[in-house]
């Protein structure tokens, strides 16, 4: 152990160590307090009965019962389902886009962080607005007579949002991946005979394995967790999420019960799932980052039949990402409910200006506020966090590494809706009550975000050589000096990255908010479920909120791509 | 001589740094400062009593109505929350019993008051006015809650529709069950919608012990046209996905009221009327309880009872006027079929599983 | 002042320390070269002396001062790393300005010291470059300039110049010679490239196995070593193991040669002393390959039990399977233990 803190000198090796031990002590407490227990606290009422003694009635139901084991069953193969889906259509642009140049391509690949800050909330009342009774399909389809299949509340609806949702991030995943991919094997390959196809099987593919199982687990898990996709679009379908949500707000003891049980499975599916994900991550060879373009003869001058194919495809990218917010943007302006209609800035004047009666429920204006507050505090406090995660994960070696990055990064496959559920049933009676706070929002807010933002901040961290430290401490500089002055320019956009995720995560959060939020801390996303929920045939307020979302967290991605940009030129990133 | 002598003093911060880090820690500290500031402040403007409704209470006017004419006669504020559906607001309730936020509770009706009473959210109150109530609203007798409106629950048909498709009008709940009406049917899921809860209560009390089979052919017409909101299916159902749907006994009433015309034909079996009775509550270790009474017993009032049309419902003081669509459209019955909280207490789980069974098992 | 590194011993965990008892001491402005084979522990001592790894037994003394326990940053050591370490977000100018900033300096008093070092080191029109636009000479040259900036008492370089291209590593060899006999503070240079080490030192210490094993002057050192392995590793192409014949000779491979003095346990001479020709009489041996190095020509060539390695004129021309006669001068022998 001893000459892994070679950072400094070894009277500090010891104090290091110490060091370590504090840090994992502050981030074990915190997701104890705030996330294991509130959890146990829920997963223990599925293997208890109302006396407290252990039982399995409550697993052996849940399997057994027609409902409980559709709903399992259901958003098992929704995920399934979504998560393949999803590959099929990432794998052959990735292809595309790693092998051809083209304007406009970095845009494209811009264009696909998109997904990761707004919230899904936005995707499915663009859905509504694309596939909605009223919506665009159904007004082309109805002005050609054809009956329009109205696919609102359909499981079809379900796995394409996410599809729509998921197919950027294993974009990402896999682009990376190839244009990481050393070109001369495949040259090599082919100089020996093979041909194109088998080239690419005996080649391209097998060092693609990993990569396609980290972005097929990633988006697996996500799918499996989704929450505010199918509460809006799915109808009647519940994912185990759904599922769980409505059975805490059910107020049935035993109801409470299965609510835990479920809890249980679900928890140990996703654990699988992104321990998968996370080894087969740490198994993707070489610095995986998207190249842009790249010196090399793999890339090559556009063929006719390659220039139709990435065009398409660059259409169907452009066209997944942007079409459904541009129709919530369309929508915000239409007077009527269909897509040709009268320019108006009635809804937003309405939103704006609505009025709270004497005292009562909030406005528009309030979750606007509160959001932004929340998504502030949020950052500020996770920030710590992830730094101080992403800190004992680059130092600690050894043994039980992965558990550990593992444990301190739980909170990524946690079931938000239990989450929320938890941490009020945990905490809601005298000496510790914070019921209805403003805290307890931006405490699950970032029991929710800090991993994420600490899988940016350690990719900076790792690519800073600890070097440079040293070198500025041998020039005088103190501790403080050289971390202020060295390393955290340098590992600034991995941190930066981290902030905008945190603000994005708390901006769009749903389903543990709807759990913990008390009126007068409404946040956006829980206002506007609240208009969907209640829209009526009226969608202008809804679209014209949801643009107001939806701007919001566009502010963040532009901000992740300037801090990207900013940053490139000295040659350190943050990863997305 | 290349080399100076050295200056001692190495270490602590630079200039550069201390300023920066100064000005960062004054940002942060100003930030953080502010936030809470207004968040803290968003938090204090808790009024004297503390009412949790459910979200129509707000959006369709009847609170907005109400609720300065109490503040007015006692000098008071009151805060409303409006955190979701019922089962949202008794949710909510219930995770705080250790430290109630609520004073009072609204809107919890005679298909949900018995999980209140379950869980023991509700503290039993007789209001000192309780002889204006009507005698028929008896399905309470531990008085856990103080009714302020009711409705019929009803089969709202399209005229068009039906005749369009040369339908029978139904003439009890039980003949929803009849063939012909296989997939003109839309319904609701009584897990998520009180009126679907409602309707389930009041079909099982209809059908008696055949309530199992009844809903199973109920759920062989519905087709999968169950939903989890009365809006969700109400919009359906007027964008015409079937003639035939759950909703209240004052929809034509309404349609009249506002369109001058209708298309809505209201069914009230005369014979087995449920009334959805929605009452307001006490809620267990209420902070504000002395005031939390007074607004108990003001809901029986004059001043509240004229308002409760707002809410597309009937007063339950009998002697307060009604308008006269009301009178004229509205669907009524002589005889009611509303069991007591303790008769739906002990059914309640039955009927719930034989309807998961039906409709999705 | 003085640089002292007294009886240091490290290991990093593992079962065999990396330093086991090493004992340097560097003068006022001289030039100290640390001399191994990758892997015996050069950067492992540096960084115990820029005070980043403490040491598990000894100290490291600047001055007559202990400061075995004194923090990096206040020990005044000046270090230039291998890999240079510059400060990517800064520009030359910020880079060589950071440690006087660190110090809280005057602003006039810095910038008057930056431009100084800049011209010092001649990278007076590079000040605004950042070091991504840098070549590798510049890199360098910024860096030295940067740790000279800190006013160190003592300076340290780690292999400086094995990032360059040859030809640049030698011009480089020269200036930095020149540059650093005009500092008059300890320096401790390290590098395993022999040449180098002539060339910039005034004193060569040779680390292996944990330990000095021998130190000296660059002549002394690349003439006349005393331990085996120093030889070996300093270029002695030809080291025999010897016997003791009694009155006074030895005996070798190449046949007995007298002998006084304490009796070495192997014999050694660098191939560029081997005299190759008819006259003298001396050794007679086959080649077995020879090579063509530009200036000399080496020659393996078979004698007795042995092979000996000579470097002689290319003029000679000998190709493989030639008879050739070649003599050692007798001085240029010398013994090893
Ligand atoms: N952080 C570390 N942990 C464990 N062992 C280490 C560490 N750093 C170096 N070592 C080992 O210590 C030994 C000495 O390393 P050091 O870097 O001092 O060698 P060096 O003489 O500088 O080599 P080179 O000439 O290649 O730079 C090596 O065997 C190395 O493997
Ligand atoms: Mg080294």
């Amino acid at each position: 152990m001893r000459g892994r803190f070679d950072m400094t000198y070894r009277a500090k090796g010891r104090k290091k160590s110490v060091l370590v031990l504090t840090v994992y002590s502050i981030l074990f407490a915190f997701l104890v307090l705030f996330c294991l227990y509130p959890l146990f606290l829920i997963a223990m009422k599925g293997i208890t009965d109302g006396s407290g003694r252990i039982t399995s009635r409550y697993l052996v139901d849940i399997l057994r019962d027609g409902i409980y084991r559709e709903v399992i069953w259901f958003t098992f193969w929704q995920a399934a389902l979504s998560s393949i889906l999803t590959l099929l259509f990432a794998f052959p642009g990735a292809y595309l886009l790693s092998r051809y140049d083209f304007p406009g391509k970095r845009f494209v690949i811009a264009a696909s962080t998109i997904p990761f800050v707004i919230p899904s909330l936005v995707l499915a009342v663009g859905l509504i607005a694309i596939f909605g009774s009223s919506g665009v399909l159904s007004s082309i389809l109805s002005s050609l007579s054809i009956p329009a299949p109205d696919l609102i509340g359909s499981r079809s609806i379900i796995i394409l949002a996410h599809v729509f949702f998921n197919f950027p991030i294993a974009l990402r995943i896999l682009l990376a991946r190839f244009s990481g991919l050393d070109p001369t094997l495949v040259h090599a390959a082919r100089s020996l005979g093979a041909g194109r196809v088998r080239t690419f099987f005996t080649v391209v593919l097998p060092q693609m394995r990993y990569s396609v199982l980290s972005a097929l687990s990633l988006v697996f898990t996500f799918c499996f967790l989704t929450f505010g996709i199918v509460l809006l679009l799915g109808g009647l379908n519940h994912t185990i999420e759904v599922e769980i949500r409505s059975l805490f707000v059910g107020l049935s003891e035993e109801g409470l019960h299965h609510a835990g049980a479920l809890v249980l499975v679900e928890s140990v599916i996703v654990l699988v799932t992104t321990y998968v994900y996370i080894w087969s991550s740490s198994r993707v060879s070489g610095r995986a980052e998207i190249v842009l373009s790249r010196p090399g003869t793999m890339r090559r001058k556009i063929s006719p039949a390659g220039r139709f194919l990435v065009g398409t495809y660059v259409m169907l990218v452009l066209l997944i990402v942007f079409l459904p917010l541009l129709m919530v943007f369309l929508g915000s302006f239409m007077a009527g409910r269909t897509l040709i209609h009268a320019f108006t800035l009635d809804w937003y004047w309405k939103i704006m200006t609505m009025e709270s009666g004497s005292g009562f429920s909030v406005t528009p204006l309030d979750s606007i506020r509160n959001s932004l507050l929340f998504g502030l505090l949020t950052m500020l406090l996770c920030l710590p966090l992830s730094y101080m995660t992403a800190w004992v994960m680059v130092k600690r070696g050894g043994r039980g590494k992965r558990f550990m990055d593992m444990l301190l990064l739980f909170p990524l496959g946690a079931s938000s809706v239990a989450l929320g559920y938890g941490l009020v049933s945990a905490y809601s009676s005298p000496p510790v009550s914070i019921t209805g706070t403003w805290y307890i929002i931006v405490l699950v807010h970032s029991v929710i975000a800090y991993p994420i933002g600490a899988r940016a901040i350690y990719s900076s961290m790792k690519s800073f050589p600890p070097q440079l430290e040293r070198a500025a401490r041998s020039l005088g500089a103190s501790p403080v000096e050289s971390f202020f002055r060295v390393k955290l320019p340098l590992i600034l956009p991995g941190i930066l990255v981290a902030a905008v995720f945190a603000f994005a995560v708390s901006i769009g959060e749903l389903g543990a908010t709807l759990m913990v939020s008390s009126e007068e801390y409404i946040t956006m996303p829980v206002y506007l479920y609240r208009t969907v929920e209640g829209a009526g045939r009226e969608l202008g307020p809804m679209y014209a909120f949801s643009v107001i979302l939806m701007s919001t967290a566009f502010l963040s991605f532009l901000s992740i791509e300037i801090i990207q940009k900013v940053f490139l030129k000295w040659g350190v990133r943050g990863d997305t | 001589m290349i080399l100076r002598m050295r200056k001692e003093r190495i270490g602590a911060l630079s200039r550069g740094t201390m300023v920066s880090l100064t000005v960062l820690a004054f940002v942060l500290v100003m930030t953080i400062g502010g936030a809470i500031y207004i968040l803290e402040r968003t938090g204090e403007d808790e009024g004297d009593l503390v009412i949790y409704a459910y979200e129509s209470f707000q959006s369709y006017g009847l609170g907005p109505a109400v609720i300065p004419e109490f503040e007015k006669m006692y000098g008071v504020k009151v805060t409303v929350e409006t955190p979701g559906d019922v089962g949202t607001v008794l949710a909510k309730i219930n995770l705080e019993k250790g430290d109630p936020g609520a004073d009072v509770v609204i809107g919890v009706d005679n298909s949900m008051l018995h999980r209140a009473v379950e869980m023991d959210l509700l503290s039993p109150y007789v209001p000192t006015n309780i002889d204006r109530l009507d005698p028929t609203m008896s399905f309470d007798p531990g008085h856990h809650i103080v009714p302020f409106d009711y409705g019929y629950i009803a089969i709202i048909c399209s005229r068009e529709m039906m005749e369009e498709r040369d339908l029978p009008y139904p003439a009890s709940v039980l003949d929803l069950a009849d063939p012909v009406y296989r997939g003109q049917l839309l319904l609701l899921d009584p897990a998520q919608s009180s009126t679907g809860s409602s309707f389930m209560i009041w079909a099982a009390q209809v059908a008696g012990d055949n309530y199992s089979a009844f809903f199973d052919d109920l759920a062989g017409n519905a087709e999968g046209k169950v939903f989890g909101s009365w809006d969700a299916m109400y919009n359906m159902w007027g964008d015409g996905e079937a003639p035939i749907a759950i909703s209240y006994g004052l929809d034509t009433a309404y349609e009249m009221m506002w369109y001058g015309t209708n298309d809505t034909v209201t069914i009230v079996p005369p014979e087995e009327g449920y009334r959805q009775i929605e009452g307001a509550g006490l809620v267990k270790g209420a902070r504000h309880r002395e005031l939390a009474e007074k607004f108990l017993d003001f809901i029986l009032t004059d001043e509240f009872q004229s308002e409760v049309y707002n809410n597309y419902m009937l007063p339950v003081v009998p002697s307060v006027e009604v308008n006269e669509y009301f009178l004229q459209y509205g669907a009524s019955a002589d005889r009611h079929v509303e069991p007591t909280v303790d008769e739906v207490s002990a059914h309640y789980d039955d009927w719930m599983a034989a309807w998961r069974e039906a409709f999705f098992g | 002042m003085t640089l002292e590194v007294v009886s240091v011993g490290f290991g990093y965990g593992g079962s065999v320390p990396v330093l086991k008892d090493v004992s340097i001491s560097v003068g006022d402005g001289e030039v100290y070269t640390l001399l191994g084979s990758s892997g015996s522990g050069k950067t492992t001592l540096l960084n115990i002396i820029a005070g980043f790894l403490r040491p598990d037994s000894g100290r490291v003394m600047l001055d007559g001062e202990d400061i075995t326990h004194i923090r990096p940053e206040r020990r005044g050591v000046g270090m230039v790393f291998q890999d240079y370490a510059l400060f990517p977000h800064m520009n030359v100018r910020n880079n060589i300005l950071f440690p006087m900033k660190a110090r809280n300096l005057a602003r006039a008093e810095m910038d008057g010291r930056a431009d100084e070092l800049c011209e010092l080191v001649g990278i007076s029109h590079l000040r605004d470059r950042m070091p991504s636009e840098l070549s590798g000479g510049e890199k360098q040259r910024t860096a030295i300039a940067r740790a000279l900036a800190a006013d160190p008492r003592v300076l340290l370089l780690d292999e400086p110049l094995s990032a360059l291209d040859a030809a640049l590593r030698i011009e480089l060899r020269g200036e930095l010679r020149s540059l650093l006999s005009s500092l008059e503070v300890p320096t401790l240079y390290i590098t395993h490239d022999q040449r180098e080490a002539m060339a910039i030192s005034d004193r060569i210490g040779y680390l292996l196995d944990g330990r000095i094993i021998e130190e000296g002057t660059p002549e002394k050192l690349y003439w006349r070593p005393e331990r085996v392995q120093t030889a070996s590793f300093l270029g002695f192409g030809n080291i025999f193991r010897v016997k003791a014949r009694g009155n006074g000779s030895i005996a070798t491979p190449l046949g007995p040669i007298p002998w006084n003095g304490d009796m070495p346990s192997h014999i050694g001479f660098r191939p560029d002393s081997v005299r190759i020709g008819t006259d003298g009489g001396g050794l007679k041996g086959k080649v077995i390959s020879s090579e063509y190095r530009g200036s000399s020509l080496f020659l393996r060539v078979s004698c007795r039990s042995v092979v000996v390695i000579m470097e002689v004129d290319p003029h000679i021309g000998a190709g493989k399977g030639d008879e050739v006669t070649f003599s050692i001068p007798r001085d240029s022998i010398v013994p090893l233990r």
